[in-house]
């Protein structure tokens, strides 16, 4: 009797250790289980962001990137029809230089300069059309020789022999710099804006 | 009147200098034009004016230029650029002239590039964060709208690809539409050149950042004028347009390197290093070019990084750098050999305003105290491993084998980042408790208590 109560509690005893044991392994199996599943899906989960985000980029690249092609085409289309008034402009020089104020400009900017120098020789360059108007200014004054420059369309050029300086009034240099100053506002006019 | 003057006697050419005979009235900076015999047309500026002689500094170089049959044409203005919001997204050179195979700015302002300085008292003092989305530099040493905060970096260095980084990540939070970055490239190789091209268009940025390029092979006065021209730009989107800047200047190391060179040229009596003598005054106009301006919502942020020639920050040009900005980042060679990226060694950096910036309201309450808590474990981290190099770790007590490890941590987790890894300063804040939470929690002695509480991971969750 005694032996089998001894041997009914010890074998209890032992089956409940078994079982604490099994219950913890089977814990820890879990434990184990979790953390692997939660670093799996963590690590991948971080991969899927990687990916989302490098492909984000990739399409705000190729958006951002077609954006400023389509920038670019459009400046270079206004840029053409800008190029394309300013030929219409130079072809004008030639009505230009019919006008009285131009006479005027040209006597104006040839009686000043000449009147500074005294022995100096002078150099005036202009167009052919404008050689007679030019030396009928210029008169008998010995100093001053007038020669025409084929690539002229307009106003003077003065060579002052002594100092090697060349005084630029022509006309296609002072619309150079107006129509330079003027490309926004002629941009303006051609496709609207401020 | 347009006083255009042209001149035929050249007395002299020597390097990229030419000497007008017979001009007795050329202005100082007055822009020329040069013409040679084949119709070629080059630019310059008349740098000095004596005895009926004028000295032009040539954009393009003397190469190919003769004394007979050029032209110079003394245009009878200053240097200007046409400036305008057309230039974002777009590639020019410091003259203005496109790089992108696209036509020159249509509607723009004429601006002469030197600016002028702003008033003193029209000055606002920075105190908004700018996110860069780089934990070593939000989380310790913070970016603030209107500071000039430059990165030293040395030969080899990674400064190239931070810099795209921050242009590409950088942010004003809650103001996004209305940033933009000006990204001056000062003689810098074809390649680098080509890889901040592609990088920007790649990653989408490209719309936001105008770059103003000039390459290591053109002459000394192209690398001066592109940060010039750069922050001319600036200016007028930031005061014009309303909009934040961030300006961009790499690599300042070549500006001061073509400084020289012309003053060489000049024959002026050469200061330390060979530097002019007024190199401190120079770089003063360039990096004081940025800041807030009472009444205007722009601002100007910027960020020259600089190339200090054998890692020496005594040298001149970081030396005479660090006495004008406010603060600095520096690169570490001994970071950057242990695989970390960006290898801003924290200790040597400082942002002197970041304190102004940042917490309650800023960017978070808890920013201030983690700054200064990492700074002090890291340093007394890096204190430690001098100590276990003599005594060994074992010998280290508990308390200093944990600092080892948060030194560790330290570099490898907040510090080392992703090249396109964009941080929220949250989360540049929250890695930073993770790192801090492997100290005890009696060495937080930087932190409020009431942050350990809110923070800590020890204590997040608990109620």
């Amino acid at each position: 009797m005694d032996f089998e109560q001894l041997l009914d509690k010890s074998l209890n005893k032992v089956r409940e250790e078994i079982k604490t044991e099994l219950s913890k392994s089977l814990d820890e199996a879990i434990k184990l289980l979790n953390e692997g599943h939660n670093k799996i899906v963590q690590e991948y989960s971080q991969r899927i962001n990687e990916l989302i985000v490098k492909t984000k980029e990739e399409i705000e690249g190729e958006k951002a990137r077609l954006e400023v092609e389509n920038k670019r085409t459009l400046l270079v289309e206004k840029e053409y029809w800008i190029n394309k008034v300013y030929e219409r402009v130079l072809g004008k020089i030639g009505e230009v230089v019919k006008t009285k104020e131009y006479k005027d400009a040209i006597e104006n900017i040839i009686s000043k300069e000449i009147k500074e120098i005294r022995e100096e020789k002078v150099t005036i360059y202009c167009s052919p059309n404008d050689k007679l108007m030019i030396e009928k200014i210029v008169g008998n004054n010995k100093n001053v020789t007038v020669k025409t420059d084929e690539k002229m369309l307009g106003g003077i050029k003065i060579y002052f022999e002594r100092s090697g300086l060349t005084r630029d009034f022509s006309l296609k240099l002072i619309l150079d710099q107006v129509f330079d100053s003027m490309r926004g506002k002629i941009s303006d006019m051609l496709f609207g804006g401020k | 009147m347009l006083s255009v003057r042209e001149f035929s006697n050249i007395s002299m050419i020597k390097g990229p200098l030419v000497y007008v005979q017979g001009v007795t009235d050329a202005s100082y900076n007055e822009l020329v034009e040069i013409e040679m015999p084949n119709g070629e047309r080059r630019r310059g500026l008349v740098i000095d004016s004596q005895m009926g002689i004028a000295i032009v500094q040539v954009f393009e170089g003397t190469t190919g230029v003769s004394p007979t049959g050029t032209k110079i044409r003394m245009l009878g203005r200053g240097l200007e650029v046409k400036i305008s919001e057309e230039m974002l997204g777009r590639i020019f050179n410091p003259l203005g002239d496109s790089l992108d195979n696209g036509p020159p700015v249509i509607k723009g302002e004429k601006r002469d590039i030197n600016g002028s300085p702003l008033n003193p008292a029209a000055r606002e003092y920075p105190e908004e964060f700018i996110q860069t989305g780089i934990s070593a530099i939000d989380g310790l040493n913070a970016l603030l709208r209107g500071q000039k905060l430059p990165i030293f970096s040395g030969s080899g260095l990674p400064a190239n690809m931070l810099a795209a980084q921050i242009a590409k990540q950088a942010t004003v939070r809650g103001e996004e539409s209305n940033f933009a970055v000006v990204f001056a490239a000062i003689g810098a190789r074809y390649d680098d050149a080509l890889f901040f091209r592609k990088f920007f268009e790649e990653t989408g940025a490209i719309n936001r950042v105008a770059m103003i390029v000039s390459l290591a092979n053109e002459p000394p006065v192209m690398k001066t004028l592109t940060p010039k021209t750069a922050l001319t730009l600036a200016e007028y989107l930031a005061f014009e347009q309303d909009m934040h800047v961030l300006a961009i200047l790499i690599d300042m190391t070549n500006y001061c390197e073509a400084l020289r060179e012309i003053s060489a040229a000049r024959e002026e009596v050469p200061g330390r290093g060979g530097y002019p003598g007024y190199m401190y005054t120079d770089l003063a106009t360039i990096y004081e070019r940025a800041g807030k301006v009472i009444g205007k919502k722009g601002s100007i942020t910027q960020m020259p990084i600089l190339t200090m020639p054998n890692d020496d920050i005594t040298h001149p040009i970081p030396d005479l750098t660090g006495y004008i900005t406010e603060g600095q980042i520096v690169l570490d060679r001994a970071l950057y050999n242990k695989g970390i990226y960006p290898p801003i060694n924290v200790l040597m950096s400082l942002s002197r305003l970041a304190k102004d910036g940042i917490g309650e309201g800023k960017t978070r309450d808890d920013h201030k105290d983690v700054s200064n808590q990492l700074f002090a474990s890291y340093a007394r981290a890096v204190d430690t491993r001098g100590l276990a190099a003599i005594i060994g770790e074992d010998s280290l007590s508990e308390v200093d084998r944990k600092y080892l490890l948060f030194g560790e941590l330290f570099e490898r987790k907040f510090v080392s980042q992703g090249f396109n890894e964009n941080r929220s300063i949250e989360t540049t804040l929250d890695i930073g408790w993770e790192i801090l939470s492997v100290l005890p929690e009696s060495e937080l002695t930087n932190i409020k208590t009431q942050y350990i509480q809110k923070y800590h991971p020890n204590y997040r969750g608990k109620k």
